[in-house]
C-alpha cells in the first residue's frame, strides 16, 4: 500500500522565519517536497480566509512560522496571527475537522535547525491524522 | 582619582554594577588600585549626615563585614538616576514612540540602533537610554552619517512593496488608522478615504489583513496570491 | 451603528443541513464595519461551509455576493437573477437584511448568520459598546450627555439605585454604573442641582414596547 503523503502548506515571514530558513539551507537541511512554503512579509498579513482556503484546496496540514512575540519586526503581527489561528482552530472543531491540523510557531532568527524540526513535527502529525477528507 | 593621588580613599557605594563591553577591565583596575566598593540594600540605605565639625558623614551597612561603616567624606558625588521628563511632548510632535521607560524607542527593525520608530528621525545617546559619553559620541556620529546619506542621495528607492488604499472602497472606518503598528495611515478628508504614504509604509500588510472592506491592496502579497498559490502548489504534490 | 455578532459556525451548519446550493449574502453597511458580515466574512463563511460539507463527503455549491446594503429595496433587487439558482440563502446582515430578502423573495428559504445586538460605537479597536436603545424620545441632555435608558441596567430616570457599587453595576462588575458617571460629571460641571429635578416615569410608547414602529416623512414620501 502506498504510504500516505500529506499535503502541507507552510506560511513563513520574511524576517525571523526567513532567516532561520536560510540558515537551515546553509546547514544542508531542506524540507520535503510535500511541504509547500509561502512567504509573507509579516505573519500578520495572513488572514482567517487564507488559512481556510488552504484546507478547502486540499491541504492536510497548515502551519505558520513567525517571529517571537517580543521581537516581531512589525511589532504585533505575530500576536494578531496567533489570535486568528486560535479562532480558526475553534471553527475547525465546529466544522468536524481536527484543530490540530493548524498550528503556529514562533522561532528565533538564528535557529535553522528549529525550522526543520518544526517541519518534521508537522509532517509526523499530518501522517498520524491522515488525509483531511 | 586614585591615579592622581594613590593615598586618597575612594569609596563607591552602589546597588548593582553592570560592566558592558570592556568596562569589566576598568572595574578590575579600580579594585586593584584600592577603590572600595560597598553594595547597599534598598531596605538599609546609606545615610548622609552633616557632622558637628561641618564635614559630611556617610553611614552605610557593609554586607560583607555585616557592620555599619562610618565614612568621613571630604567630597560626595551623587550619581542620580537619569529619568526622562518631557519626552512625551516631543514624541508627539515628531510622531515617534517611547519605550516602556519613556525614553525614545529605537526602531523595532533589527540592527538599526540609531533609528527611531519613524523613518528619517534619528536618536542618539541618552535619548535612547542612559549610557556613557563614549557611546553617546559614537551614536551621534552614526545618526549624523545616516542623516547625511539620506540628504545626499540623488534619489531614494521607495514604494513597491507597500499598501495602497482604494478610495472608492474605503468606508472610512478608521480600522487601518488604529491597527497600523507604525501609525502611518490617516484619514485624508480631501480624498474621503484613508491615506497611506508610500514613502513611509513598511510593507507589513497588517492593514491589508485588517481592513473590513478589503479596500487596501498590496500587490506584493495579494489576497489572490495567498489563496491561489497554495492551491496551485498543492496540486503539484503527486 | 448597528452592532452584530457572528453566530457560531456550528449553528449555521445545522441551519443549512440538507441544502446543496447555498447563497451567502453580505452587506457593506454596519456589519462590514464591525467585521461580521462584509465581503471578507462572506468568503470565510462560504469556505467554511464547503470544507465542512466536503468532510461529510458532500459537494455543495456555495455562491458569494455582497450587497451595498440590505436595507434598501434597490439592492435586494440585485439578487433577482441569481436567487432562484439556490436552495438556501444565508444573510450576514443585521436583522433587517434577511427580512427584506424574505419579503422580496417569498419562496426563498432565508437564514440569519449573525445575531444583531445593539446600537453602539467602537470604544477601541475590536470592542463595541451599547449606547442607544432606540427609545424614541432622546433626553441625554438631562443626564450630562449620557443615556441611562441604554446604559443603566434598570433604565432608571432618577438613579442611582442602591446597587451602585464603586462605579460598577450590581448586575455585573464588568458593567459601569452609568449613574455614577452621570453624577460625577454633573458635579464636575457644577450642575448637580439639575439632577434634583425628578424626571417622570418614561413613556415607553415611543419605544419598541409601544409596538413595531414606522417613520413617515411627509415632506419626502410621495
Amino acid at each position: 500500500m502506498q504510504e500516505f503523503k500529506p499535503k502541507i502548506v507552510a506560511f513563513y515571514c520574511s524576517n525571523c522565519a526567513s532567516s532561520a530558513a536560510e540558515i537551515s539551507n546553509k546547514l544542508g537541511l531542506f524540507l520535503p517536497e510535500n511541504i509547500k512554503l509561502i512567504n509573507v512579509p509579516c505573519t500578520g498579513r495572513i488572514e482567517i480566509l487564507h488559512l481556510l482556503k488552504a484546507f478547502e484546496n486540499g491541504a492536510d496540514m497548515v502551519y505558520v512560522v513567525g517571529c517571537q512575540e517580543d521581537s516581531c519586526q512589525y511589532i504585533n503581527g505575530i500576536l494578531k496571527l496567533k489570535k486568528r489561528v486560535a479562532h480558526v482552530k475553534n471553527m475547525l472543531e465546529q466544522m468536524g475537522i481536527e484543530p490540530q491540523r493548524l498550528e503556529v510557531f514562533s522561532l528565533y532568527a538564528g535557529k535553522g535547525q528549529d525550522f526543520v524540526n518544526i517541519a518534521n513535527e508537522m509532517l509526523n502529525r499530518a501522517k498520524q491524522l491522515g488525509p483531511i477528507y | 582619582m586614585k591615579k592622581q593621588n594613590p593615598d586618597m580613599d575612594v569609596y563607591i557605594i552602589n546597588r548593582d554594577i553592570r560592566t558592558p563591553g570592556f568596562k569589566e577591565l576598568l572595574y578590575r583596575e579600580a579594585r586593584e588600585k584600592g577603590v572600595i566598593f560597598i553594595r547597599y540594600e534598598l531596605d538599609r540605605k546609606p545615610v548622609v549626615k552633616e557632622s558637628d565639625d561641618g564635614t559630611v558623614e556617610v553611614i552605610v551597612f557593609d554586607p560583607v563585614l555585616q557592620k555599619d561603616i562610618l565614612i568621613k567624606a571630604d567630597l560626595i558625588s551623587l550619581q542620580t538616576a537619569i529619568e526622562p521628563v518631557s519626552n512625551k511632548e516631543m514624541a508627539e510632535v515628531f510622531g515617534v514612540e517611547l519605550d516602556e521607560d519613556n525614553f525614545f524607542a529605537a526602531s523595532p527593525e533589527k540592527l538599526m540602533p540609531v533609528d527611531s520608530t519613524k523613518e528619517g528621525i534619528f536618536i542618539a545617546g541618552v535619548a535612547n537610554y542612559p549610557r556613557d559619553i563614549k557611546e553617546c559620541i559614537s551614536q551621534a556620529r552614526a545618526a549624523a552619517s545616516k542623516a547625511i546619506s539620506l540628504l545626499r542621495a540623488e534619489y531614494l528607492l521607495k514604494g513597491g512593496a507597500v499598501a495602497e488604499v482604494d478610495p472608492g472602497k474605503c468606508a472610512v472606518c478608521c480600522t487601518c488608522v488604529r491597527t497600523c503598528p507604525f501609525g502611518i495611515p490617516y484619514i485624508d478628508h480631501s480624498r474621503g478615504a484613508a491615506y497611506i504614504d508610500p514613502l513611509l509604509c513598511k510593507g507589513c500588510g497588517i492593514c491589508v489583513s485588517e481592513c473590513p472592506g478589503k479596500a487596501i491592496k498590496m500587490s506584493y502579497c495579494s489576497d489572490e496570491m495567498l489563496v491561489q498559490a497554495p492551491a496551485v502548489l498543492l496540486k503539484q504534490i503527486a | 451603528m448597528i452592532v452584530a455578532e457572528a453566530k457560531p459556525i456550528k449553528e449555521i451548519l445545522e441551519m443549512i443541513e440538507g441544502f446543496n446550493k447555498i447563497l451567502v449574502v453580505g452587506c457593506k453597511g454596519c456589519v462590514t464595519v464591525c467585521n461580521v458580515g462584509g465581503a471578507k466574512e462572506v468568503a470565510i463563511l462560504a469556505s467554511a461551509i464547503r470544507i465542512a460539507e466536503k468532510k461529510k463527503g458532500k459537494e455543495v455549491e456555495v455562491g458569494e455576493i455582497t450587497l451595498e446594503r440590505q436595507c434598501d429595496p434597490e439592492y435586494i433587487e440585485e439578487l433577482k437573477d441569481i436567487i432562484q439558482d439556490y436552495e438556501a440563502v444565508v444573510s450576514l446582515a443585521c436583522g433587517v437584511g434577511p427580512q427584506f430578502i424574505s419579503e422580496r423573495y417569498p419562496e426563498a428559504r432565508v437564514f440569519p448568520a449573525v445575531n444583531t445586538k445593539f446600537m453602539g460605537g467602537a470604544v477601541e479597536h475590536g470592542v463595541w459598546a451599547e449606547r442607544c436603545a432606540g427609545c424614541g424620545q432622546c433626553v441625554i441632555h438631562y443626564f450630562g450627555g449620557m443615556c441611562p435608558i441604554a446604559r443603566c441596567s434598570k433604565s432608571l430616570m432618577n438613579g442611582p439605585c442602591g446597587g451602585s457599587n464603586h462605579g460598577k453595576c450590581e448586575v455585573s462588575p464588568e458593567i459601569d454604573c452609568i449613574w455614577d458617571k452621570i453624577v460625577r460629571k454633573m458635579m464636575a460641571q457644577g450642575r448637580l442641582d439639575e439632577l434634583l429635578k425628578i424626571r417622570p416615569p418614561k413613556s415607553w410608547l415611543t419605544a419598541r414596547d409601544g409596538g413595531p414602529r414606522k417613520m413617515v416623512r411627509e415632506e419626502l414620501a410621495k
